[in-house]
């Protein structure tokens, strides 16, 4: 969590965080139009083979960038609401959760914020990494536009958590292509750039991961298919348990 | 093509302060959030069409047409399944459909389409930079301004490296056309790879240009926009609140909802 | 006078890296002179720059020796920011160093970041958005503005904060003539002023005015001189990778007196001792008939559908089998939009495009890319594979050929492009002119009987350059026809047959090379200028398009 406040005080993590958010932005308008699932609220995201890369590779710049580059597909989308407050939550979380979990998520993580893509644990790690950040962001969003009474829970909750694993799953490819090259030639992998001083410890890492995967999957589950009366309380619940997993991390 | 959707234009909203054009907007956004009834809603939608026509922003509407009117037909289709009513109109199994849940999703819609038309007004008499120094002033801290704004200046610069990749990887024979979704998906990867490097190549360059320029992130700067609130900008805001006071009063006291729980 | 800038010993290793960057540089800059700095990539010509305002070792980490001041500052001792103060830095990258949304914010940022008061600031960028001629462009996006126009506004911003010195890292590799032309200008203004000025820049022309020249080579100093010193000694600039000045390479073959640095000096030279006489020209009418058409451009005009402007207007174009053919103007003057119809990447909005007489709107993109190939100007726009074996072997994939003709495909491929073992390299480790490569091989793989190639060597040193066009040479005459685009007026002439002058979207001059280059009239229409060697030929009378064949035509006079 301290690295998501202290990297503002690092150039080249501020400068990744612009290009975080413009790759993302540029990618979400490209396709925006493209195949529309709910107009106005969301789409077939293509561009979301990009925040987990991000995440892995930049930390705490890709939380903020794919935070922003949501925020500015909203504008240049003409899609800018009170909806993006939430939009930019949960793209927030989208880039934070794979980082911040990767080393936390134990016994699953083995506290190395290295990739070693050898072995069991890469795959794993990264597949239910995956999908719990895109439930983690599609509960958050869905529970604020069913607060502004925008679109039903259940409905937004299942798109973006399917849509948002798919495309992360995708990204491994990318992740595969790019790891090596931002290591060696670019020397732009995080934990490299921050000042190490800068980059702090976890309130409680592990139980702050596990809440988040209790709050990202119950809340998506229960919401959308087992209680759906309750699905409003369910949402405001579970973005609650999220949130704070979070901050622990 | 121009993805910036701001219009160069000299209307009396062209001149307010971007910090009433911030805070004004998200009084906007509270009108429609207001109610659910879709007569109420529709008024705030047509005053905001009016506002649009004043703030010569109905060109960008026109722009965005199709997304407006689908807003309104998809919300009135989805709604009716989810929200429940007293007067059934017709149901099949476990779907019904109510009065209320009808004009419930018909509200949302127009709901959905009047935070658009607010933002596109906003979009149009707002430059980036005043949008970013609006931001600025109301004490955003300046690092992180100044990655919104550098991102807003990126985004031409890498949609335009994307359509040469695109060029690129299809001259040398990539289909984009065929496949389901997760061959689809993997095309994307040619793209995708090129993009992030070239973009992020761009990044030590980037640092380097800032910190030769005297950039230092947490230092004291002066800025050379200045911004300054003027009648004008208080006579806007004070309309504004009242009507936002004004709509909040309607709801409590009853009107303007035909699912008054939702 | 002072001493500006004073290198003592300096060597520096970036961390991580193999070699040392720099190692044992010794030199000064003093106050108020121009100094420029020549040699091959990877010389340490960037690094050495960045070693003025604390980049280096502040911004890059690595192994530090030595000593650098500045105006009496220890570098090394100081923060970026505050070396700002005193050391101006333009970067060679022109996209990379904007940052603003507007022409007028982006000479704001540095002054914003020295807290100056806003009438200050109004002040200055009107002075200096007006010293590099963009005073009626503040309102502009940088992002639409011409490479020369940004480059001159990062100029502006960094001159804006007034500093000592100026530091100037190839400000004019990735810009077309035109745009080289008015950065150059805009440093020789500085120059007359006797600003503190430190340019690092590939071509000669640039250093003749210069009060020293220093030469790298392998992050050592291999000369600093005057520069009639320095860019006379043929046998060092070769070995330093640096294009010689071609009046002093060929004064020397011919054995005669004195080393011109300019096509004036050396007509001067020629007259006073009588070394030659100059004759009219004579070229043979007639073109040389070229094999049947393979691509063929019949009339074609072009909009893009975003911008009014036409980019193609009446545009025919007859390629024949067996050519090599050089497309050139400035950016904007259409040469790309006309590559991009020869294999179908952009339509006709009127007209008719046809390969080998079949319109090209009716054959399918898979078939297109069996006989024009077309390679990009920037390599990075394609190269996405981990190994170069993958990434050339893309297209065949696609094309769903079997795993052993495909094997095969790219071992010959590779082969042609000179990269035989590196089918196991990772592409993006490569350096930019082996990517440029490997861009070419993957479009060789298909076996193009056309393979059209924009700016093929911009971006690269001289030694690059001439290997990428002599492979070009050799593909050539293996039976391809060849097309590039080209900003490089030597390399036009030195390797292409013919040559089309394109200008707001026109053809203005189609023409056996030598007989383009002896229009000096109409290339200047078309802000363009043969090279030094063609316009001393063009006076002389030789035919000759190269070094070696004008020695032998003179000495057979």
């Amino acid at each position: 969590m301290t690295a998501v406040l202290t990297m503002w005080k690092n150039t080249r993590m501020i400068i990744l965080v612009a290009v975080c958010a413009a790759i993302y932005a540029a990618a979400l308008i490209a396709f925006k139009t493209a195949i529309p699932l709910i107009p106005g609220i969301t789409e077939v995201r293509v561009a979301n083979i990009f925040p987990m890369v991000f995440s892995l590779l930049f930390g705490p710049a890709a939380a903020w960038g794919t935070a922003i580059g949501n925020l500015i597909g909203d504008i240049f989308g003409g899609t800018l609401g009170l909806g993006s407050i939430f939009g930019f939550v949960g793209n927030f979380l989208l880039g934070y959760l794979p980082y911040a979990m990767w080393t936390t998520l134990k016994p699953l993580a083995n506290g190395e914020r290295a990739i070693t893509f050898a072995g069991w644990r890469f795959p794993v790690l990264y597949a239910v990494l995956a999908f719990v950040s895109s439930a983690a962001c599609g509960v958050v969003i869905a529970m604020w536009l069913q607060v502004l009474g925008l679109v039903p829970y259940q409905v937004l909750s299942t798109i973006i958590t399917v849509n948002d694993t798919v495309a992360s799953l995708i990204g491994v490819l990318l992740l595969l292509a790019v790891y090596g090259v931002v290591q060696k030639q670019l020397r732009l992998l995080w934990w490299e750039v921050m000042d190490p001083a800068d980059i702090g410890q976890p309130i409680a890492g592990t139980v702050g991961a596990w809440l988040v995967v209790v709050g990202a999957v119950a809340g998506w589950i229960l919401g959308a298919y087992l209680f759906t009366g309750q699905a409003l309380i369910i949402g405001i619940v579970a973005t609650v348990i999220i949130l704070v997993g979070s901050a622990l991390l | 093509m121009n993805i910036f959707l701001y219009l160069d234009e000299n209307t009396w909203f062209h001149r307010l302060d971007p910090r009433t054009k911030i805070i004004g907007v998200l009084l906007l956004f509270g009108l429609p959030l207001a109610f659910n009834d879709p007569r109420y809603v529709g008024a705030v939608a047509l005053g905001l069409v009016a506002l649009g026509a004043a703030a010569k922003a109905l060109p960008n509407f026109w722009r965005m047409r199709y997304l407006l009117l689908l807003l309104v037909l998809f919300s009135s289709v989805l709604w009716p399944f989810f929200a429940k009513g007293p007067t059934p109109l017709w149901s099949w199994g476990p779907l019904e459909v109510s009065r209320e849940s009808l004009l419930f999703g018909i509200a949302m819609g127009l709901r959905l389409a009047s935070f658009v038309a607010a933002g596109l007004i906003f979009l149009s008499t707002t430059t980036n930079e005043e949008f970013t120094q609006g931001l600025i002033r109301l004490r955003l801290p300046y690092p992180v301004a100044f990655a919104f704004s550098t991102a807003l200046r990126l985004v031409p610069t890498f949609a335009g490296a994307g359509a040469t990749i695109v060029q690129a990887q299809v001259s040398r024979g990539l289909d984009l056309e065929s496949g389901n979704v997760f061959q689809r998906g993997r095309k994307f990867i040619p793209l995708a790879v090129p993009l992030f490097i070239y973009a992020v190549r761009h990044t030590n360059l980037l640092a380097m240009a800032l910190e030769s320029r005297g950039f230092s992130p947490l230092a004291q700067r002066t800025w050379y926009v200045q911004l300054r609130m003027r009648r004008d900008d208080y006579i806007a805001l004070a309309v504004l609140a009242t009507l936002f006071v004004a709509a909040v009063a309607l709801r409590l006291a009853g009107y303007g909802a035909v699912l008054p729980r939702l | 006078m002072g001493v500006a800038v004073s290198f003592e010993n300096l060597s520096f290793t970036y961390a991580g890296a193999p070699r040392p960057s720099l190692s044992g540089v010794s030199g000064q800059v003093d106050e108020g002179s121009f100094v420029v700095i020549m040699g091959h990539e990877g010389a340490g010509k960037s690094t050495l720059c960045y070693a003025t305002n604390a980049l280096v070792p502040r911004f890059f980490r690595g192994d530090y020796a030595g000593r650098v001041t500045v105006l009496g500052t220890e570098v090394a001792q100081s923060r970026v920011a505050d070396m700002s103060r005193q050391v101006g830095l333009v970067l060679q990258d022109f996209e990379a160093q904007l940052f603003s949304t507007s022409v007028e914010l982006e000479v704001a940022f540095g002054l914003e970041n020295m807290c100056l008061p806003r009438e200050e600031m109004e002040q200055r960028i009107d002075r200096y958005l007006r010293f590099v001629g963009l005073a009626d462009m503040r309102r502009r996006e940088p992002a639409s503005l011409s490479g020369g126009q940004k480059q001159r506004l990062a100029i502006a911003s960094v001159l804006a904060m007034e500093p000592r010195v100026l530091v100037m890292d190839e400000p004019t590799t990735d810009l077309d003539p035109a745009g080289r032309e008015e950065v150059l200008s805009v440093a020789d203004t500085l120059r007359q002023e006797r600003r503190t000025l430190l340019v690092v820049d590939h071509d000669p022309d640039a250093a003749i005015e210069a009060d020293q020249v220093w030469l790298m080579r392998e992050g050592q100093i291999a000369a600093q001189g005057s520069p009639r010193q320095v860019l006379t000694d043929l046998a060092l600039l070769e070995a330093c990778g640096v294009q010689p000045p071609s009046t002093v390479a060929l004064f020397e073959a011919m054995g005669w007196p004195g080393r011109p640095l300019t096509v004036d000096e050396a007509i001067a030279l020629i007259q006073a001792h009588g070394l030659a006489r100059p004759q009219p020209l004579t070229l043979d009418a007639a073109a040389t008939a070229a094999g049947p058409a393979i691509v063929e451009v019949l009339d074609v005009d072009h909009v893009y559908p975003t911008r009014s402007v036409e980019a193609l207007r009446g545009v025919s174009l007859r390629i024949g089998q067996g050519e090599f053919l050089a497309i050139v103007g400035q950016n904007g003057s259409g040469k790309t939009t006309l590559a991009k119809h020869l294999n179908g990447l952009l339509r006709p909005t009127r007209g008719e495009v046809l390969l080998d007489g079949r319109p090209l709107q009716s054959i399918r993109r898979t078939e297109i890319a069996q006989h024009v190939g077309y390679v990009f100007q920037n390599p990075d726009h394609q190269i996405f594979a981990n190994t170069v074996r993958e990434e050339v072997a893309f297209g065949l994939k696609m094309a769903g050929l079997d795993p052993q003709t495909i094997e095969e495909r790219v071992a010959e491929a590779l082969a042609a492009v000179g990269l035989t073992g590196y089918e196991e390299e990772v592409p993006f480790t490569l350096t930019k002119g082996e990517r440029q490569r490997v861009a070419v091989a993957s479009v060789l793989a298909e076996r193009p009987r056309v393979i059209i190639l924009d700016e093929p060597t911009t971006g690269l040193d001289y030694r690059h350059q001439r290997s990428m066009m002599e492979m070009l040479r050799r593909l050539h005459r293996q039976g391809h026809t060849v097309v590039i685009i080209t900003h490089s007026m030597w390399v036009a002439a030195e390797y292409a047959e013919r040559m089309v002058v394109m200008q707001g979207g026109r053809v203005l001059l189609d023409a056996p090379t030598r007989a383009a280059f002896a229009r000096e009239d109409v290339l200047a229409q078309a802000s363009l200028r043969a090279p030094a060697l063609l316009r001393l030929g063009n006076w002389l009378g030789t035919r000759a398009l190269t070094l070696a064949d004008m020695v032998e035509e003179l000495k057979a006079r």
